[in-house]
């Protein structure tokens, strides 16, 4: 998972401001606008719900779930977290997904969680690693 | 917006409904953000785009194509799984309506119905499609199917086009014969071999030189194509001639273990589709179609017409043994033909004892959900029953009549 993206409705113009992410501001054809947020885009930055509001925080890359799993990360004290999305970006394949990411919060910056791609998930993306969703699977 | 909304004409007619971009616009329905948005529907285990919106058509993606293609041409389309038990809900949510409205509907396809459109206000049908399901369609009125189906592709999307009378000629004057329902590549290729590439030529052909080339079905096309309703609207649908299931694996692959799963897997939803349409058959074939092209079939005679899963799939296996080359398949399919009506089929006099499995599986799975319980030969492509993609196809959407 390369990005995501949420509708612009479901960000308060306060981070907008903020974070001032009217560049990541987008819109395909004649769809409602959308705030991309891709890890080539520095600063590199992902939307989390947090303490019951939505926040952006710093993304420092991924976290596998099996390493979560066998407790490699025990000592970083990660704390799970939901990661809102509309859409999630793969090798440049966008696809529709629910709610979100499942992610991990370590000192306030963020990892996606990934676990091997399912068949489906690979056809698709050529991806080996696929994104932990939200209430949902690939 | 209808085109033609008031009319009169002393003959019956007929309408044809057509979702537009119905899988792009079923999602849609369920997530209203995607409206504008180039979207393309997933089949063949992501692979390839089955259903595209015509914000995607526009950027140059066609059916069938490869998804690596399809985000060459449209970078900014957000793609989607497919899922056909949504898209069977607001199908048969679109079919309640017009059979409210009309007195003999025609279940053709998921997206397609026809329907007795004498007195029909067609422009109101249309719009209490739209505010009731959410999904926008395109309408066609003329004096056949034929024309009829003519009609609803000629505006679309959201076009409503009545062509009757005096109109049907200038209307279908320049259309290519390719476009008519009916009338294949090959077809077409024969017809311009003897001058006939539009639909206006081939009115005017002799029926008797479209009988010979196109055969009876031609002919029928010609009297359609000339206003004369010589098909009628189906209102239940004819007796297969055949039940398949089948499709992709997935996955190409030569593990033996893994086919065989795919083989029962397909054998399963066949006895639940002949099941609910009360056949028996006589005749079983496993088709296979190998990754490097070409592929094998083999059909064999049961001991008796019977819709047994104890008598269909050791069949089916028996079949896949004896023929399987042991290259890396890509599809398998499963067929069931010489079917009679179950209670009005020949009584064998070495009739097994009676089979008791598939009730219970049926009686468990009504209750648990479909495949809750289902044959320990499939536990190889567990992966697949866990995926939602695979839990329901196209062609487990009973009552169509276009296959």
């Amino acid at each position: 998972m390369q990005g995501v993206s949420l509708n612009r409705w479901d960000i308060p113009d306060e981070l907008i401001e903020q974070y001032r992410l009217s560049e990541r501001i987008t819109r395909r054809d004649n769809g409602p606008l959308e705030v991309q947020f891709l890890y080539r885009k520095r600063p590199r930055l992902l939307p989390v719900w947090y303490g019951g509001s939505l926040v952006l925080m710093p993304w420092l890359g991924w976290c596998p779930l099996e390493e979560l799993e066998a407790g490699v990360w025990k000592e970083k004290h990660p704390k799970r977290v939901d990661i809102p999305a509309t859409y999630c970006i793969d090798r440049g394949i966008w696809y529709q997904i629910n709610e979100g990411v499942q992610g991990v919060i370590v000192r306030r910056q963020v990892y996606p969680i990934t676990i091997p791609s399912s068949n489906y998930y690979r056809v698709m993306t050529r991806s080996q690693r696929m994104p932990l969703l939200i209430g949902e699977q690939f | 917006m209808c085109s033609f909304v008031h009319y009169n004409s002393a003959m019956a007619l007929i309408g044809h409904i057509d979702a537009d971009c119905f899988y792009a616009s079923a999602e849609r329905v369920r997530r209203p953000g995607l409206k504008g948005v180039p979207v393309g529907v997933l089949g063949n285990q992501g692979a390839c785009v089955i259903a595209k919106s015509y914000e995607m058509k526009a950027n140059g993606v066609k059916t069938g194509m490869p998804i690596w293609d399809a985000v060459t041409l449209c970078p900014d389309g957000v793609y989607v799984k497919r899922d056909f038990r949504w898209y069977e809900v607001l199908s048969r949510a679109m079919l309640e309506i017009i059979r409210e409205t009309s007195p003999t509907v025609e279940y053709y396809s998921i997206d397609e119905m026809f329907f007795d459109a004498t007195g029909i206000d067609t422009h109101a049908l249309q719009q209490r499609v739209l505010s009731e399901t959410g999904v926008p369609a395109s309408i066609g009125v003329s004096h056949s199917r034929t024309l009829a189906k003519l009609a609803s592709d000629a505006r679309k999307p959201f076009g409503c086009t009545v062509i009757v009378d005096g109109d049907v000629d200038l209307f279908v004057e320049n259309i290519p014969v390719i476009e008519v329902t009916g009338i294949a590549l090959q077809s077409s290729i024969m017809l311009a071999s003897h001058g006939i590439r539009t639909v206006g030529e081939f009115r005017r052909a002799d029926p008797k030189l479209i009988n010979r080339l196109l055969t009876k079905t031609g002919e029928s096309l010609w009297w359609e194509l000339n206003g004369k309703p010589i098909m009628p609207i189906e209102v239940n649908r004819p007796m297969h001639k055949r039940i398949a299931r089948g499709g992709s694996v997935g996955r190409t692959t030569s593990d033996r273990e893994r086919l065989i799963g795919w083989i029962v897997r397909n054998v399963e939803r066949l006895v639940e589709a002949m099941y609910w349409h009360r056949y028996v058959t006589r005749k079983l074939s496993v088709r296979l179609t190998y990754k490097t092209g070409g592929g094998w079939s083999g059909r064999t005679a049961l001991i008796t017409s019977t819709a047994a899963s104890e008598i269909l799939i050791p069949a089916a296996k028996d079949l896949f043994t004896a023929g399987w080359s042991g290259q890396p398949v890509s599809h398998i399919h499963i067929v069931a033909d010489e079917l009679e009506i179950k209670g009005h089929h020949q009584q064998s006099l070495f009739n097994p004892q009676n089979p008791e499995l598939d009730d219970l599986k049926r009686t468990v799975n009504d209750k648990l959900g479909r495949f809750a319980i289902r044959s320990a030969e499939t536990l190889a492509i567990n992966d697949i029953y866990t995926d939602e993609a695979y839990e329901y196809d196209i062609c487990d959407i009973h009552g169509k009549s276009c296959f």
